[in-house]
């Protein structure tokens, strides 16, 4: 094997591991190698906590920063990041949390982390930006904002953010953290990211369709769980809406009918 | 090695781009807290640098620079080439900064005489090269995939380091001289760097930068960098110094920097702070400090060379 990828895969492990495999690669230097290792793991895990916590600030809010950095540390060292890039580092930091042992006994932090991720997302999209139009039949089409998104959580996330954003959190105390379905839809805004709250049927519907399905298909998915007149009117109330969607008849822009 | 048909984006003499040149005077590194205060304010320094990995998501930040970027010369320096890597530099990271090349139109192209991934796996940090003919060879082949694909020629900063590998056959400066040969890309000489290194390995720093400049074509450093470090006590007789970029240039630092000037002439310099990010105000006061060390140095130099 080539020296140099040797050193390196070595390197790596040290920062990660916290072992000293690359010892015999190093002379002996004024500065122990442990310690100048420790400087490179200090700047690796230093960088992977501050991208997390920019992604994720309500748990980060929600948290003792040791817990929170303690996590990122253990989350980046079994995954650790592929891209020079972090805005993406993170995207399964929810699922680890989900079988991490000391998040246990609160269950809700994968989802909070989710949500904080669907809005950065959301955050970084492009606003004003409509897929090609999907026909309802009857000469009505309409065109999807093609920076929406859709997330279901088991925990009232939108509201443990607000609450945290606003640093109320005794408001934490009296909320019903019962896990049943929450759904969301995000998109842009001019100030980051905007969130609606979903009732079933409509969350089935934009799932579906951000699936690649047409209107039918989503239609099935809605009535897979709800009656027809309340799809329709879920649909029409809280998906064929600006700016998530522009409704057309024959051409024409307008309201939904 | 690949044959070289670059044509320089960069001519040494007058840093001409397509919108202005980066002028041989005092700069400022911008950080994203920052983008608000340089957008109220105006013009903020008399260039700006930025790290393209805080903008590759087409987002609020990206629009932000484009603003800012109207009223100021530009200077993107890289942190995610991963020039030292023997599989070569990541396509998709050269193709995005290659879209950012082409949105903000930057004067100068930096990144580090270092590596940060293998395997495909990727540490935020810039980690230490051995100098020898096996990594010369691995980073002057990177470096000509990187200056093909863009275009240009590129800037290569030499790194800060706390540890020294068995492999290395050659020192440090005759590494990056020998990269300047075969690639002809450009130095960006950091300054402290060259404090922090020769502080941990026992070196004189001064002797290390005039090992720097003795080996150097002085016409290749395009660039030079000036920023804080911090020291950690290990026990009573050795010391660590960390590139952290957090606190203000150190007075040896100021010292090394009026000497390099005094070798080189006026270059462009920039003031990099990273952690302990304080008010931009605080930054103009260092860069306005540069700007005064190496006036006073080329007035001196200018008055010494008359009187002789």
């Amino acid at each position: 094997m080539p020296r140099l990828v040797e050193f390196q895969r070595s390197l790596v492990t040290d920062i990660l591991v916290g072992s000293l495999v690359s010892e015999k690669h190093l002379r002996r230097g004024r500065v122990p190698a442990d310690v100048a290792i420790g400087v490179h793991r200090n700047t690796v895990l230093a960088a992977l906590v501050n991208a997390i916590r920019l992604r994720c600030p309500t748990l980060r809010s929600l948290v003792d920063a040791n817990f929170f950095e303690q996590a990122v540390r253990d989350y980046a060292r079994s995954r650790p990041p592929y891209s020079a890039c972090l805005s993406k580092f993170g995207d399964g930091f929810a699922c680890f949390l989900e079988t991490y042992p000391p998040a246990r006994g609160f269950p809700f932090f994968a989802d909070v982390v989710r949500f904080d991720i669907a809005i950065d997302e959301a955050a970084h999209g492009r606003s004003g930006v409509y897929h090609p139009s999907i026909s309802l039949g009857l000469g009505t089409t309409f065109r999807m904002l093609a920076s929406l998104s859709q997330i279901s959580t088991r925990y009232p996330v939108d509201m443990i953010r607000d609450e945290v954003e606003a640093g109320r959190f005794e408001g934490l105390e009296g909320m019903d953290m019962t896990s049943r379905p929450h759904h969301f839809a995000l998109w842009p805004s001019r100030s980051g990211a905007s969130v609606k709250r979903l009732t079933e049927p409509a969350a089935a519907f934009l799932r579906a369709l951000l699936a690649g399905g047409d209107a039918e298909v989503g239609m099935d998915k809605a009535l897979e769980r709800s009656e027809l007149g309340e799809v329709v009117s879920a649909v029409q109330r809280e998906i064929l809406i600006p700016p998530l969607a522009i409704v057309s008849f024959d051409g024409r822009s307008g309201a939904a009918p | 090695m690949m044959s070289r048909t670059i044509q320089p984006a960069i001519d040494r003499g007058s840093f001409v781009t397509a919108s202005g040149p980066i002028p041989a005077d005092v700069g400022i590194g911008l950080r994203l807290p920052h983008h608000r205060w340089v957008l109220e304010n105006g013009p903020a320094a008399a260039w700006l640098e930025v790290h393209p990995e805080n903008y590759m998501q087409d987002g609020t930040a990206e629009a932000e620079l484009e603003l800012i970027r109207r009223d100021h010369s530009l200077s993107l320096h890289a942190v995610g080439l991963s020039l030292g890597s023997p599989e070569g530099v990541s396509r998709d990271h050269l193709r995005r900064l290659r879209q950012l090349i082409g949105r903000y139109e930057p004067a100068l192209v930096s990144d580090h005489l270092s590596w940060s991934a293998v395997d495909g796996l990727h540490l935020p940090d810039l980690l230490p090269l051995p100098y020898s003919e096996e990594a010369l060879d691995v980073v002057a082949n990177n470096i000509d995939a990187v200056q093909i694909e863009l275009g240009r020629q590129i800037l290569v900063e030499n790194p800060s380091s706390y540890l020294q590998i068995c492999e290395s056959t050659i020192s440090e400066e005759e590494f990056l001289c020998e990269l300047v040969r075969r690639c002809e890309c450009a130095v960006l000489l950091d300054v402290n760097n060259i404090a922090v290194t020769a502080h941990n390995h026992a070196e004189s720093p001064s002797d290390r930068l005039s090992s720097y400049l003795r080996h150097l074509p002085l016409a290749s450093v395009a660039e030079i960098h000036l920023a804080g470090h911090a020291t950690v006590t290990l026990d009573a007789s050795v010391s660590l110094r960390i590139d952290d970029h957090g606190s203000r240039v150190s007075s040896e630092v100021w010292q090394l920097y009026a000497h390099a000037v005094s070798r080189l002439g006026l270059r462009p310099t920039l003031i990099e702070w990273d952690t302990n990010l304080p008010e931009f105000d605080t930054l103009r006061a260092e860069a306005d400090r540069a700007r005064e060390v190496s006036l006073g140095t080329t007035d001196r130099g200018a008055g010494n060379a008359a009187a002789s």
